[in-house]
C-alpha cells in the first residue's frame, strides 16, 4: 500500500519503510548505535528529499534508541552520571556543529563535506575497531580465562577534576568525556546522526568502559541528544515528516528489541568484530559513491531537496 | 474513484455538446477537466486527470489538431553539475532557472511538428523541447544548453514532464479526452490547462480551464501544524518517538 508523506510529499510502499526501519532497528538494538547513519542514506536513497530524511531520521533514532535504552536500564547498563558529563558537551559541540553547516551550506559544497566526513569517520574507526576486536577475539579464544585488566594508566587518568562513575567502575578526569561528547556533538550536527558508531568505540578505547555500559551509556545519550535536535529541525526548518517517522518507528523498536536480544547472546568481542564491519561496510560504500562516475552529472533541486 | 471521474466527465461532455452556444464566433472550442480539486490523502499515489471537450470545426477534417498542455504552478529549479576533482566527484556549477513549471504535460492529436508549425511551438512552448525557462543565476562558464537539457531529462524521468504526442483521442465528431497521469510527487497548488486548436499548423483558438492540488484530511492537518505550531508539532514528534519506544520495550519485556 502506498502512503502520502505529509512533509515529504511524496508517496512510498509502507512495507518499504517498515522493512527499513525494522532493519535498522534490529543493529541498532544489537549494537547500541543510533542507526541514523544507516538510516539517513538509505531514505534519501529511496527518494526523501536530503532534508527531511536528516530531521526523520532524528526522530526515529530517538525513539528507536529509547526502547533499547530501557532494555539496557533494566539491566543496569545505563551511566547515568557519565551520560550527563558527554551530553554536557555534547549539546555545546551540537550548537557549534550547526553554525559549521550552515557555513559549508553557504559554501555550496555541504553534501561533499558530509560525505567525507562520514568516509574518514567510519574508515578510521571502522578500521582500529576491526584490528582491536579481531586480536581480542584471538587472546579470548586462546586464553578462556584471561583476566581482563580492570584499568590500563595513560596521561588521560593524570588529568584533574577526577569523578567517580561507579557504574562503569571508573574514576576519572570529567574532560575526556567533555571532549568525547563535544566532538560527537558537533560531527551529529554536521552529520545528522547520533554519533553512536563513534561514541560507543570512544568509550571503550578511550574511557576504558566495560562494552555494554559503553552501549547503554550511549544509548541515553543519542536519546537526549536527538530529542534536542528533532526540536530544532521541527522548530526551524519544518522538516520532520511525524507520518514517516510513525512507520519507521513502528518497524523499528520491534527490529531493537530482536536486536536487544541477539546481541544478549552474543559474546562481546563477536558482536565488536560485526559493528566493525557493518562501519567499514558503509564506509565503502559511501567512497563508492564519491569515485564511481555518476549515471548523469546533472542533479535537480527541487523544493525541499536542495 | 477514476470510473467516477469518466461518468461525471460523460455527462459533463453532454451538457457542453448542447451548451455550445452563439456566445463563441466561428471556431468554437469547449474543454473542461474531469477534477477541480485533487485532493492528496494519505493513500494518495498519483492522479488520473481526464481533459475532454468538443470542438464544433470537426476534428476528422484533415489537417485539424489538438495540443493539450497542463502545467503546475512555477518555481526556480537549480540544476548542478558534477565535475571530478582529486578523483571524486564534486558538484561544481549550477544554474538556476526561473518559473520552472513544477508539472508539464503535453498531449496531441497528432506528432507535434506534423500538427503544428515550428513558430507556434516555440512561441507556446509546446512539448518539452520548446520551452525555454530563463536562466535566474549561473556558474560562470557554464554551458546553459546543456543545463537546460539536463532539467527537461531529469524532469521527464520524474514523470513530472511528459511528451504524449497521439494521446488526445477523437471520440468522434468534435469530441475528443486526453488522459493525464500525474505522479504522486505533484506539487500542491494552481494547475492550467490549455487546449488549443490547429488548423493546418496554424493556431485557430485556446481554451484555458484550471485545477487544482492540494492535501485534505489528515496530511493538511500536519502539514499546516508543522508550519503553523512548530514547537508543538516537534514536542509531538518527540512524544511519539517516546511513547513507542515505551511501548515497544514494555511489550518485548520479559519476565
Amino acid at each position: 500500500m502506498q502512503l502520502y508523506l505529509p512533509i515529504a510529499e511524496l508517496s512510498v510502499h509502507i512495507l518499504l519503510l517498515l522493512s527499513l526501519g525494522g532493519g535498522v532497528g534490529f543493529l541498532s538494538g544489537l549494537f547500541g548505535v543510533g542507526g541514523g547513519f544507516l538510516m539517513t542514506p538509505l531514505l534519501i536513497f529511496i527518494g526523501i528529499p536530503p532534508a527531511v530524511a536528516v530531521a526523520t531520521a532524528t526522530t526515529q533514532t530517538m525513539g528507536s534508541s529509547f526502547s533499547a535504552m530501557l532494555g539496557h536500564m533494566r539491566r543496569k547498563n545505563v551511566d547515568f552520571r557519565m551520560g550527563a558529563v558527554l551530553l554536557a558537551g555534547g549539546i555545546a559541540g551540537s550548537a557549534a556543529g550547526v553554525e559549521l553547516f550552515r557555513l559549508l551550506r553557504d559554501l555550496g559544497q555541504v553534501d561533499l563535506a558530509i560525505s567525507l566526513a562520514y568516509v574518514g569517520f567510519l574508515g578510521t574507526i571502522g578500521a582500529m575497531m576491526l584490528v582491536e576486536s579481531l586480536r581480542a577475539l584471538n587472546r579470548a579464544r586462546r586464553t578462556e580465562a584471561a583476566r581482563r585488566k580492570l584499568h590500563r594508566h595513560t596521561w588521560i587518568h593524570g588529568l584533574p577534576l577526577k569523578m567517580r562513575f561507579p557504574r562503569s567502575k571508573l574514576y576519572t578526569s570529567v574532560f575526556p568525556p567533555l571532549v568525547i561528547g563535544a566532538s560527537v556533538g558537533l560531527l551529529a550536527a554536521i552529520m545528522g546522526v547520533g554519533g553512536g558508531f563513534i561514541i560507543v568505540p570512544a568509550m571503550i578505547y578511550i574511557l576504558g568502559m566495560p562494552t555494554t555500559a559503553a552501549i547503554g551509556t550511549s544509548l541515553f545519550q543519542i536519546v537526549v541528544l536527538m530529542g534536542f535536535t528533532t526540536m530544532m529541525h521541527a522548530y526551524q526548518n519544518q522538516t520532520v515528516d511525524v507520518v514517516l517517522a510513525l512507520i519507521l518507528l513502528l518497524g523499528g523498536v520491534i527490529g531493537a528489541q530482536y536486536g536487544l536480544r541477539a546481541g544478549a547472546k552474543l559474546k562481546s568481542e563477536q558482536l565488536r568484530v560485526l559493528l566493525a564491519l557493518l562501519v567499514l561496510a558503509v564506509c565503502l560504500r559511501l567512497a563508492y559513491d564519491l569515485v564511481a562516475t555518476p549515471d548523469d552529472l546533472y542533479s535537480l533541486a527541487r523544493g525541499l531537496g536542495t | 474513484m477514476s470510473a467516477r471521474c469518466r461518468l461525471a466527465a460523460a455527462l459533463a461532455g453532454a451538457v457542453f455538446l448542447s451548451a455550445a452556444g452563439p456566445a463563441r464566433a466561428v471556431t468554437d472550442l469547449a474543454s473542461d477537466v474531469s477534477s477541480r480539486l485533487i485532493e492528496i490523502t494519505s493513500n494518495f499515489s498519483g492522479a488520473s486527470l481526464l481533459i475532454f471537450g468538443y470542438a464544433r470545426s470537426g476534428l476528422e477534417r484533415e489537417g485539424t489538431d489538438l495540443v493539450i498542455v497542463v502545467r503546475g504552478p512555477a518555481t526556480d529549479a537549480t540544476v548542478r553539475r558534477k565535475e571530478r576533482v582529486a578523483g571524486i566527484w564534486v558538484n561544481r556549477s549550477e544554474v538556476t532557472f526561473e518559473g520552472v513549471p513544477d508539472v508539464y504535460a503535453m498531449a496531441s492529436t497528432r506528432a507535434l511538428d506534423e500538427a503544428t508549425r515550428a513558430f507556434f511551438r516555440q512561441v507556446h512552448g509546446l512539448g518539452t523541447e520548446n520551452l525555454r525557462p530563463e536562466v535566474g543565476e549561473a556558474t560562470d562558464g557554464a554551458d546553459l544548453e546543456a543545463f537546460r537539457a539536463a532539467l527537461i531529462r531529469r524532469k521527464m524521468e520524474a514523470d513530472l514532464f511528459q511528451d504524449r504526442p497521439g494521446a488526445v483521442q477523437v471520440v468522434r465528431d468534435g469530441l475528443f479526452r486526453a488522459e493525464i497521469d500525474l505522479p504522486a510527487t505533484v506539487s500542491v497548488g494552481q494547475y492550467a490547462v490549455d487546449v488549443y486548436l490547429f488548423a493546418n499548423g496554424a493556431l485557430v483558438t485556446r481554451e484555458t480551464s484550471y485545477f487544482a492540488v492540494d492535501k485534505s484530511g489528515i496530511e493538511r492537518s500536519l502539514f499546516n501544524l508543522a508550519h503553523e505550531r512548530p514547537l508543538l508539532y516537534g514536542l509531538g514528534a518527540i512524544t511519539l518517538a517516546l511513547v513507542l519506544g515505551w511501548l515497544a520495550s514494555a511489550l518485548f519485556r520479559r519476565p
